[in-house]
């Protein structure tokens, strides 16, 4: 049994420096998203096809009426329970036992399911390659036991990177000391019973998810378990009753006008 | 004259070429769309040289598969009521039909009431065959064009285009036995466009009664 890892991202320990999705571009050798300046902080406005890591940054005034700059490291959320591999009709997503949701690119035909059907709107289809796209959280590098690139580079210590379990104790102890100062201050992805089964990419925030832009609730599609789990077995099963009823429609006509059709030819009137 | 006609003209062109044109981009709908349905059937794609082309073929099929009932009503519009007609029409020799059929279905005799134009099985299957269509077509445009369209209405698509195709297929499968078949001279009905008036007697005994108070058979 593999080691589960995790990855936290503090976010109230995040700079905003960036740094993080610069190493993301080097390491997979990414191409820079030009991106016209709009008059904020913001640099995409969403990960595509060459930014796999971003960093989301949003003004909240709190209920103090303080200011604050927040910053998150968005990416694939490597769900416990992905709805993108459930989706996929091709067996190019999986999720492995060290946390990680693997995407095998010579699997994908760039149907899209998967982009559909995340609960965070994450993979993004590269439309010149018909591929899909998301962060794998450096699979090659962490199969050689290093760290994610991005964790690697973090300058302030905000994303940290281990076995899951000490990653849960550090975001737990963490949340407590936060509380102090930031009353709604939660974990993000912690919990496996919520309803993605928690996620390997996890945060330590300082106010409700949906502050960050990061779903109260995040779930499997309703949709996405009727399709997958009654609509596409009901489709074989009712293909393959049709079927055997005119196999067997079949045999018997043969045996039970066996006899009929001689006695037709010889009497020559056949009323087929 | 009539004494010597042996066959009843049952469909017009202009049915018969909406008919084979839905069967013709069903099937290529149906297999260009398989290998996402279950990667069982990823071999198919080298039929179509890849994803890519798989895709194109399905989208110029979705077209045509939007043609037939257009076609109907521009060069048959008399046949295209006529269906429209029995399809609404539901009594109770139709209701029987469904006690009786199975018997013929595994070749035992039958005790089958005098049927419509279109029997009770065909009325069934024009049915589903239309419930089909309008999902198929329904959750189909809005997957070709997810981004005109709210999110929950894209997940939802999917499924129901699952369930359209999926019971479309297991309908096809009946109707192309039962034509081939259990019923061989159907098919000339839709190939040729007439019957033998022995045949129309036999399984439309309504519609021969018709014909005959209108004097068109003896």
């Amino acid at each position: 049994m593999a080691v589960e890892y995790a990855m936290l991202h503090d976010i109230s320990k995040c700079t905003g420096c960036r740094a993080c999705m610069v190493a993301c571009k080097q390491w997979k050798d990414l191409p820079a998203d030009p991106t016209p300046f709009v008059g904020e902080f913001q640099s995409h406005p969403d990960l595509s096809p060459t930014t796999l890591n971003l960093i989301r940054m949003t003004e909240t005034i709190d209920e103090q009426g303080n200011f604050r700059w927040d910053f998150l490291k968005f990416q694939c959320m490597h769900c416990g329970d992905p709805a993108c591999a459930k989706a996929c009709p091709e067996e190019a997503l999986i999720k492995k036992d060290n946390g990680v949701v693997s995407f095998i690119e010579e699997n994908c035909v760039g149907c899209g399911y998967c982009a559909q059907n995340c609960p965070f709107g994450v993979p993004k289809i590269d439309k010149e390659r018909n591929k899909s796209t998301k962060c794998n959280l450096c699979e090659d590098r962490i199969e050689h036991g290093m760290v994610p690139a991005c964790a690697k580079t973090c300058t302030a210590n905000a994303i940290l990177w281990g076995p899951r379990e000490e990653m849960v104790a550090i975001a737990k102890k963490r949340v407590e000391e936060l509380k102090k100062k930031y009353p709604h201050a939660q974990l993000y992805g912690v919990d496996k019973s919520d309803g993605v089964g928690g996620t390997t990419m996890m945060y330590v925030l300082t106010d409700k998810p949906s502050v960050f832009g990061l779903p109260d609730n995040p779930k499997v599609p309703v949709s996405l378990t009727i399709w997958k789990d009654i609509a596409q077995p009901g489709g074989k099963l009712l293909l393959g009753a049709t079927t055997m009823a005119v196999i067997g429609a079949l045999v018997s006509n043969t045996i039970l006008n066996r006899g009929k059709k001689e006695a037709q030819e010889e009497g020559g009137s056949n009323h087929e | 004259m009539s004494k010597n006609v042996k066959t009843v003209k049952r469909f017009n062109k202009g049915f018969i070429i909406a008919h084979w044109l839905n069967a013709f981009s069903f099937f290529m709908l149906y297999v260009s769309g398989l290998p996402l349905y279950t990667d069982w059937f990823d071999w198919l794609y080298i039929f179509f040289g890849g994803p890519e082309m798989a895709r194109l073929v399905h989208r110029i099929s979705a077209i045509c598969f939007l043609l037939p009932i257009p076609i109907m009503i521009i060069f048959d519009f008399a046949g295209f009521k006529n269906w429209m007609k029995n399809l609404f029409s539901w009594k109770k020799h139709d209701f029987e039909f469904f006690k009786e059929f199975p018997k013929e279905f595994f070749g035992r005799k039958s005790n089958m009431p005098k049927q419509d134009f279109f029997n009770a099985g065909e009325k069934l299957n024009s049915w589903l065959t239309i419930i089909c269509g309008i999902l198929l077509i329904g959750s189909g445009f809005i997957m070709w064009m997810p981004h005109a369209f709210p999110k929950f209405l894209v997940t939802w698509a999917y499924p129901m285009h699952n369930v359209g195709f999926g019971l479309a297929a297991a309908v096809v499968v009946g109707h192309i036995f039962l034509s081939v078949y259990l019923y061989r001279e159907s098919l000339r009905g839709i190939t040729d466009g007439d019957v033998s008036i022995e045949y129309a007697k036999d399984h439309h005994g309504r519609w021969y009664d018709e014909l005959k108070a209108q004097g068109k058979v003896d």
